[in-house]
């Protein structure tokens, strides 16, 4: 018995693929039109809190053509209104327990380290999480005033506890904000 | 670029395992893991699409995504190109090598459903790994999956003869038995190469 | 099929994770506060009542061949709308879930109802069963939540209640008592699996029961008779 409909052809079943991607294109392209503006504006937000919270000061200007070894995305140097030098904030990326961490880090005038400050991590929840965390006494506290000769962990011979069953993660910030300081010390 | 590649084979297998510490792949995790064979042959198979879809998806993402600033069709494009590239292995094994295509069965086209495989493809993509890092990731990810459910394959043949509450039948003891290998797992985080 | 058989269905005798026992990557992973429970467990309801009403209005005209596609290409097209949704305006959750957001994608809950109930029901019946499946995954996502919140850390509603500053997504909740005396293994990857697997087997167990008393009183009345 002859079949009363032909399946559809293989070209006619890839139009009707194509054409329902194009569709969904649209509709996401539409979508990613109304909120991309806010996403950016949230992700700058976010910079200037880290920014403020770590170094607070008039002016940052970008610099360049300084010693990388790959995890800083951006330093700045930071100046008070009368244009003296107040210190320095890194952008950084570096690897952590799980994935990614991306942190900011203000070095004073001093080359001592006035904060850091997670903007982004995947670390695990409650363990390498608590490196994040901004509020009053928290682990980030720890690197506050350290030098590039004290901002060592504990195991590490230096002065800063680990947080307890997050040595990685908190080696990794401490190493990365040392380094940092060690990049300021060369631009002097 | 040895030591990178090197931290992140052992950071796939060991150190962050896709279903002990991600919790990526958990539904063929345990579907898959009744015997030993099934085990081997899913998670061969998962190596095998994991590579393959790494790769793939990175050059869309580098050639065609990024230039046209389409970063937002990433996962609309990942997973249709998983999903052809899944149906395309099928046919090609039913063409060449059908011995595999039968030992495989339906886990073939199950695959495609893998949280595994779209989560290797967007981590890459979210860790900005370059074309060599997306595949290592990707293989050695699929090896991870590999050792994760032979693993809890093994077990389980074991527990089919053990004496353990009925209500726990099924996939509610293979989940307490998987805990107990991620609790074993953890002992290698914390490992640093250099 | 009524409304009130759908909703018994979605939340206990089809529930999604823990009778058709599919979906269970997110929920072992991201059930660690309160705010990721139900931010997860709200995005999937969304997602899936959405994709089942356009998969369900459009499916007498989808080719057979390619209709796994399709459906494939429509729940990626819902899944990057709620992830740029939730990444402009409540970004906390986007980033708690993380990865979790674009793999709703491979969610099979959402494949699943698509090909086994929205192929062959109208829309209405669709939209139902999208909320009330969805319903009974935040449900099993809640009591995760629960469990482990509590007996892991001690606290209460993390990311929802007692935020910092009043922002969403922050902060532990309210600690009912000292996060030391918690067994802090739950809030790790092994408390997920275990968790999962020990309310499998209460509901294993309960439905079982409540087949046998049903068997029960079958008996009995033939017995009767």
């Amino acid at each position: 018995m002859e079949k009363k409909t032909a399946s559809p052809s293989i070209m006619k079943l890839a139009l009707v693929l194509l054409a329902a991607a194009a569709i969904v294109a649209l509709v996401l392209g539409l979508v990613n039109h109304v909120t991309k503006d806010r996403i950016a504006q949230l992700a700058a937000e976010k910079t200037a809190t880290a920014y403020a919270n770590v170094l607070e000061a008039a002016n940052y200007e970008e610099l360049s053509g300084y010693e990388n070894n790959g995890t800083i995305t951006k330093l700045v140097k930071a100046t008070d209104e009368s244009g003296a030098p107040a210190g320095y904030v890194a952008e950084t990326c570096f690897s952590g327990a799980q994935g990614m961490i991306t942190m900011v880090v203000g070095v004073g005038a001093d080359n001592s380290c006035t904060g850091i400050y997670v903007t982004k991590s995947s670390e695990t929840a409650g363990l390498g999480a608590l490196a994040s965390e901004t509020q009053e006494g928290a682990w980030r506290d720890n690197l506050n005033g350290t030098t590039l000769e004290t901002a060592k962990l504990a195991k590490d011979g230096g002065s800063i506890a680990a947080i307890a069953g997050a040595t990685i993660t908190s080696r990794a910030c401490t190493d990365e904000a040392r380094y940092v300081m060690y990049v300021t010390s060369l631009l002097g | 670029m040895l030591t990178s590649l090197l931290s992140i084979s052992l950071g796939a297998i060991l150190i962050n395992n896709f279903i002990f510490s991600q919790f990526l792949g958990i539904c063929p995790f345990l579907g898959c893991s009744n015997k030993m064979d099934t085990a081997a042959g899913m998670g061969l198979a998962v190596i095998f699409v994991m590579g393959l879809a790494s790769a793939l998806c990175w050059m869309i993402n580098e050639w065609i995504l990024m230039p046209l600033d389409l970063g937002f069709m990433q996962t609309v494009a990942y997973i249709l190109v998983i999903a052809s590239l899944v149906q395309f292995i099928e046919m090609f094994l039913k063409k060449s090598v059908p011995s595999l295509y039968s030992a495989l069965g339906i886990y073939l086209p199950l695959i495609t459903t893998n949280c595994a495989v779209l989560g290797v493809v967007l981590l890459n993509t979210q860790n900005s790994y370059n074309f060599i890092e997306s595949v290592v990731y990707g293989i050695t990810g699929g090896i991870g999956f590999l050792v994760a459910i032979c693993l809890l394959a093994s077990v389980r043949e074991k527990i089919e003869f053990a004496d353990y509450p009925k209500a726990f039948e099924g996939f509610a003891i293979a989940l307490v038995t998987g805990g107990l290998l991620s609790l074993a797992f953890m002992g290698f985080s914390g490992m640093k190469i250099f | 099929m009524t409304a009130k058989q759908q909703f018994k269905e979605g939340l206990i005798t089809n529930n999604p994770v823990l009778v058709q026992q599919i979906g269970m990557c997110a929920t072992m992973a991201i059930t660690t506060s309160m705010f990721n429970g139900i931010g997860m467990g709200l995005s999937v309801l969304i997602i899936l009542t959405c994709c089942n009403v356009v998969i369900s209005a459009i499916r007498k005209i989808i080719p057979n061949e390619i209709r796994l596609a399709i459906f494939v290409v429509v729940i990626a097209g819902f899944v990057t709308i709620v992830d740029l949704v939730l990444q402009a305006f409540i970004p906390a959750l986007s980033e708690s879930l993380g990865v979790f957001i674009p793999l709703i994608v491979v969610n099979c809950i959402i494949i699943g109802r698509a090909e086994a109930f929205c192929q062959k029901n109208p829309v209405g019946l669709a939209f139902r069963d999208g909320i009330f499946q969805g319903l009974g995954y935040t449900a099993v996502l809640v009591i995760m939540c629960l469990i482990r919140e509590f007996l892991g850390k001690g606290s209460f509603g993390g990311g929802l209640l007692n935020t910092i500053d009043g922002v969403i997504g922050t902060g532990n909740g309210v600690q009912i008592f000292p996060s030391e005396f918690g067994a802090s293994i739950l809030t790790l990857p092994v408390g997920g699996f275990i968790t999962l697997g020990c309310i499998l087997a209460a509901m294993n167990y309960a439905l079982r029961k409540s087949e046998e008393k049903k068997e029960a009183r079958e008996r009995a009345e033939k017995e009767g008779k």
